[in-house]
């Protein structure tokens, strides 16, 4: 009887997703973004998003060399403290304005100003100050020297007519209606929603490749990540951003079907509070993490490799000598009797309050509710009490992010190539949802940041994963399998390792 | 599992007519002649030798039966595999080197470093940055005397087996005056040795030569020699096309024991993965990286990529690490190396190398994070 239900919802689904046009894209998302602008990006979904509709002064190029896109040219001051970028003049906003050094000095603006709180602001901290030469030139001065800054100055531009002044705020009418300059303009928020993105025929691309090959790109919220790859099949949509592990093969045996790898430097973890009693105990942290079965919790979301520590182990500042720590529910008893528990009939407890832990898990998070059901249990085994609290967008944005009211979180974070953790694990850092603070986790993150050769970076962030390993701010869980999945009706298709969309100006529809 | 299946392969072989030259290939004579197939396994080498050999665990084939037919094969295929760690090793190293000033203008280049590269130089003269080091360090006066070239692997190689070549490929080099390093040569001195212990003489002829190989060249038809990834797509979804059509027909007319040979041992997937492999290397190898990538991402069996296997060679890995140090996507080679890294300890070097690259690309860029 659930079978045929299932059968009945799924054939509904289907017709209500429909046939596509013959240059439409239809991509699933397992939650539509929850707001287009870039200022406030947080998810890969947004990421995705931005890239179909908005521009930046460099990108990289197929060789993932920064090239301009936005910017006509660059000259850095012999000091490397200044850079005067020329901007190209056939650009125009989706809206027919032209962009101008405006904006990008609008932009920098925005994203420092400490009243936007943008989460990218971080992206800007490299620049002291910026300001108009002329429509068309912008000059950037720089905290430090600087040998490669366009390699920095990729973060997107928005437009200064948009907004009647700053600070930027997220609820800004233009995260519904926003313009930029990038291959696709945003058509329309559906009913079910998705998105409907129209090609913009006042597109430059760089290199001169100013078509765009697709007229249509039309984004799928599909929640039930389960149910993604049959419709891939089933020819509803015509691409998957993120594949379940467990359904690699299945795709891989269908020759409609291509596997693209997308971007691996993912990893999972449960994040303590360590601002909140007992998280700031590392006897407690050590104890619930050896409580841990970790293999057992990730067998049954697919194929990964376990971590240690905050990169996945392919990464050159991953620590191979870093050991994990064991599954030793007798080592962690110890711990916690150490740190004034006592275990009685009904689980620990100190002072005569048991001690429960509330796990708070994003419901979007694919996998998350098998991963957190699994954690519960074997925590309760153990004699640990656990609320499970899965929180929906709103929810974990004001109280995972502005309120920081949890007690664990359970997430996954995703960098791009150059997996710069310290946003996480620095004191104050914008990401630091556990409230990590060792001076001497900081003084290595700094020592990488400055660092001038990649020996001595290296070297660096070697150390930092052992330290925070040590510090345990989290359970450092697994990275999994990364592959996006298209239909081989899309032709000419590169993925870009991380922003998915970058080239997709390129792509066709058969 | 071979050895299940072959415990069942006494009945008389099925010969339909050959249509065509998938038809003649080793996987058909498998499948319609299993008892051919089980005798052809015990008197070229045994039966341990090739169930090593048909999981691409080359490692265990070579300390078998020496001379045979699966041990002269695994040979060949371990030079051919360090050969392609040579180039994504060579390529990585010397484009570090030539980069160094331009990224750390502040930092001397290590000793070893500009040993190592002037080194790679002279020993693969065919990697794109190694004209680019030469006229840089003869331009900057940076050189090493031939007594600097002393420590590494492949100047000290002479006579040396591969085994205790790849006993001490898992530790740095100490050098007195270089310092601790990782010496880039090592997988071309473990080629070399390879090379070296090989017979002349082809690896058998017939059956034990083709057994869990490519497909007969025929079968391919005019491959695309240009580096455009779309020819290659569709060169590559036509021979799938062909292969399906194949796989279906063998099936239809096979015995009970044909079949459970080709489902079993995933005979196709098998003589897919091998082709597509050997096209890569011919890419790789012709300046054409981007089809190098194309096809060997083809080859792998992604459901399983973290794991040499029947489908999943070495050599596949190796490519997939080289072909992204050729296209630039340096961060992305590295992915591919870890599934190596525990069995071939001299992939730890390779690793590092081109860690060292993807870090030094990303020195004055500033990281995206997001959630999920």
């Amino acid at each position: 009887m659930i079978r045929f239900c299932f059968c009945l919802s799924g054939l509904a689904a289907l017709a209500m997703i429909g046939s596509a046009s013959a240059s439409q894209l239809r991509y699933a998302e397992d939650q539509a973004p929850a707001t287009v602008n870039p200022l406030f990006t947080t998810s890969m979904a947004e990421t995705r998003v931005n890239e179909l509709l908005f521009g930046a002064l460099y990108a990289d190029d197929h060789t993932l060399a920064s090239a301009p896109q936005l910017a006509e040219s660059g000259e850095l001051s012999t000091d490397r403290l200044h850079m005067t970028v020329r901007l190209r003049e056939d650009l125009n906003w989706q809206d027919g304005s032209p962009f101008t050094a405006k904006d990008v000095v609008f932009t920098v603006k925005a994203m420092k100003d400490p009243a936007t709180a943008s989460t990218e602001a971080g992206r800007a901290a490299f620049i002291s100050d910026v300001r108009e030469i002329s429509d068309h030139s912008v000059q950037f001065d720089f905290v430090r020297p600087e040998l490669r800054p366009e390699d920095r100055l990729t973060f997107k531009i928005l437009p200064a007519a948009a907004f009647p002044t700053l600070p930027v705020k997220r609820t800004d009418g233009f995260r519904l209606a926003p313009i930029g300059t990038g291959p696709w303009s945003l058509v329309k928020f559906n009913d079910d929603n998705s998105v409907s993105f129209a090609a913009n025929p006042g597109f430059h691309g760089m290199d001169g490749r100013d078509d765009v090959g697709i007229a249509q790109i039309t984004m799928k919220e599909v929640a039930d990540k389960n149910y993604q790859a049959k419709l891939l099949l089933y020819e509803s949509i015509d691409a998957l951003v993120r594949v379940l592990p467990r359904d690699l093969a299945m795709l891989q045996s269908n020759r409609k079907v291509e596997l693209y790898p997308y971007q691996t430097n993912s990893w999972w973890y449960a994040g303590f509070n360590m601002d909140r009693a007992p998280f700031n105990d590392p006897k407690v942290r050590q104890a619930l993490t050896e409580m841990l079965d970790v293999p057992d919790m990730l067998a049954p979301i697919g194929t990964g490799d376990l971590i240690t520590g905050p990169y996945v182990p392919s990464s050159p500042f991953y620590n191979h000598d870093t050991k994990p720590f064991p599954h030793d529910p007798d080592a962690a008893a110890a711990l916690l009797t150490a740190a004034g528990y006592q275990r009685g009939a009904d689980g620990w407890s100190k002072g005569g309050r048991k001690l429960t832990v509330t796990v708070s898990a994003h419901r979007a998070l694919e996998s998350g509710q098998e991963v957190t059901i699994n954690l519960q249990s074997q925590l309760q085994a153990q004699g640990v009490d656990v609320v499970i609290d899965f929180l929906d967008e709103a929810q974990w944005r004001q109280q995972v992010w502005k309120d920081r009211n949890y007690d664990v979180v359970l997430s996954q974070w995703t960098f791009d190539r150059n997996e710069d953790i310290r946003e996480q694990f620095y004191s104050g850092g914008r990401r630091n949802l556990t409230d990590l603070k060792d001076p001497e986790v900081d003084r290595l993150l700094d020592a990488a940041r400055d660092a001038a050769d990649p020996i001595s970076r290296k070297a660096a962030l070697r150390q930092a994963h052992q330290r925070i390993h040590d510090d345990m701010p989290m359970v450092f869980l697994w990275t999994l399998d990364s592959y996006a999945a298209l239909s081989t009706a899309v032709r000419g298709v590169t993925v870009h390792p991380f922003s998915f969309f970058a080239w997709a100006p390129e792509w066709r529809m058969q | 599992m071979i050895f299940f299946v072959l415990a069942a392969c006494q009945q008389a072989p099925v010969v339909p007519p050959a249509a065509e030259p998938l038809d003649v290939s080793w996987i058909a004579t498998v499948v319609r002649e299993p008892s051919r197939f089980s005798s052809t396994l015990e008197q070229n080498g045994g039966r341990d030798a090739w169930i090593a050999f048909h999981k691409n665990d080359w490692l265990n084939v070579h300390g078998t039966v020496a001379g045979s037919v699966p041990e002269r094969r695994s040979r060949a295929e371990l030079a051919a595999f360090e050969g392609v760690l040579w180039v994504a090793e060579s390529e990585a190293l010397l484009t570090l080197a030539d980069g160094w000033k331009a990224h750390s203008p502040d930092t001397p280049a290590p000793k070893w470093l500009l040993a190592s590269a002037q080194r790679v130089a002279e020993l693969n003269r065919d990697a794109p940055a190694a004209d680019r080091w030469r006229a840089a360090a003869a331009a900057a006066g940076v050189g090493f005397d031939a007594e600097s070239a002393k420590p590494f692997a492949v100047d000290q190689a002479d006579g040396a087996a591969a085994d205790v070549l790849r006993g001490l490929s898992g530790v740095p080099l100490e050098d007195e005056l270089l310092g601790r390093f990782w010496d880039p040569t090592r997988p071309l001195a473990l080629q070399r040795a390879y090379r070296s212990g090989a017979a002349d003489e082809p690896a058998g002829v017939g059956l034990p030569a083709d057994l869990f190989g490519t497909l007969p060249e025929s079968v391919m038809g005019e491959r695309p020699s240009t580096d455009d990834v779309e020819a290659c797509r569709t060169f590559s979804q036509a021979m799938d096309a062909r292969l399906d059509a194949f796989d279906a027909r063998l099936a239809g007319g096979a015995s009970a024991d044909g079949r459970a040979l080709l489902s079993d041992l995933r005979l196709v997937a098998v003589g897919r993965s091998r082709t597509l492999t050997s096209l890569a290397l011919d890419a790789l190898l012709n300046r054409r990286g981007n089809c190098a990538l194309f096809y060997a991402e083809q080859a792998l069996d992604h459901a399983a990529s973290r794991e040499v296997s029947p489908v999943n060679s070495p050599t596949v890995f190796a490519l997939i690490a080289a072909a992204n140090v050729r296209t630039g996507h340096v961060r992305e080679a590295l992915d591919a190396l870890t599934a190596l890294r525990a069995t071939y300890p001299e992939t730890i070097g390779v690793i590092e190398t081109i860690g060292d690259l993807a870090v030094q690309q990303g020195l004055d860029r500033s990281g995206v994070s997001r959630e999920n």
